[in-house]
């Protein structure tokens, strides 16, 4: 088992699970808390992730090398793309909910910030599961 | 399934080597040396050429285009 993969792998498990609790479950269970108590809480998940995959490929340069070959470079691509209609997607629905005054400008703003994070990791966590990354 | 069929297994097995240790000898993943031997994955021509030699035979022996 390659432990950067692995180390990837729960990264992205961590922020897309992460994302998922804190948008369906924290923030409508905490009305009261600042918006921007969940947008560093969100930004932590994705610190983390980040920090962890780092710091374990840099203690592991050979396993990083195979952790990151042709396949999980395609995939990686591909969770970019999936990302980006993510964002289309959920822009379209924000628009609609902006448009009939049951979402402001910036709150609008700031969901459209999450399938970008959200998305190309979910992609991740799939393409691991089904062998296409690492 | 991609348009190309393979006879990675064949060879890796009469070269004695798992999937790990070839994917070893060619610096990926055993997912990835597996994705390839089931059609899932096309490699690049480099990563193809990598498999050859490390099976010690030539790209055309290991690829072949499905008719």
């Amino acid at each position: 088992m390659n432990i950067v993969a692995v180390t990837r792998f729960l990264g992205n498990l961590l922020v897309s699970v992460g994302f998922v609790v804190v948008i369906l479950l924290a923030m409508p269970g905490f009305p009261g808390v600042s918006g921007w108590v969940w947008v560093a809480l969100l930004l932590g998940f994705v610190l983390v992730s980040g920090i962890a995959q780092l710091v374990v490929m840099g203690l592991r340069p050979q396993e990083a090398k195979t952790a990151n070959d042709e396949q999980v470079a395609l995939s990686n691509k591909d969770s970019y793309l999936f990302g980006y209609w993510c964002v289309m997607v959920v822009f379209l629905v924000l628009l609609g909910f902006v448009l009939t005054d049951r979402l402001s400008a910036t709150q609008a703003f700031f969901f459209l910030g999450l399938p970008l994070g959200i998305g190309p990791s979910i992609y991740m966590v799939f393409a691991f599961l089904r062998g296409r990354a690492g | 399934m991609s348009g190309l069929a393979n006879r990675m297994r064949e060879y890796r097995a009469r070269a004695g080597l798992t999937q790990a240790a070839l994917a070893d000898r060619v610096e990926v993943s055993r997912k990835t040396i597996n994705t390839v031997e089931n059609g899932v994955f096309v490699p690049s021509t480099i990563l193809a050429l990598k498999l050859a030699a490390a099976l010690e035979t030539t790209v055309e022996e290991l690829f072949q285009l499905n008719s």
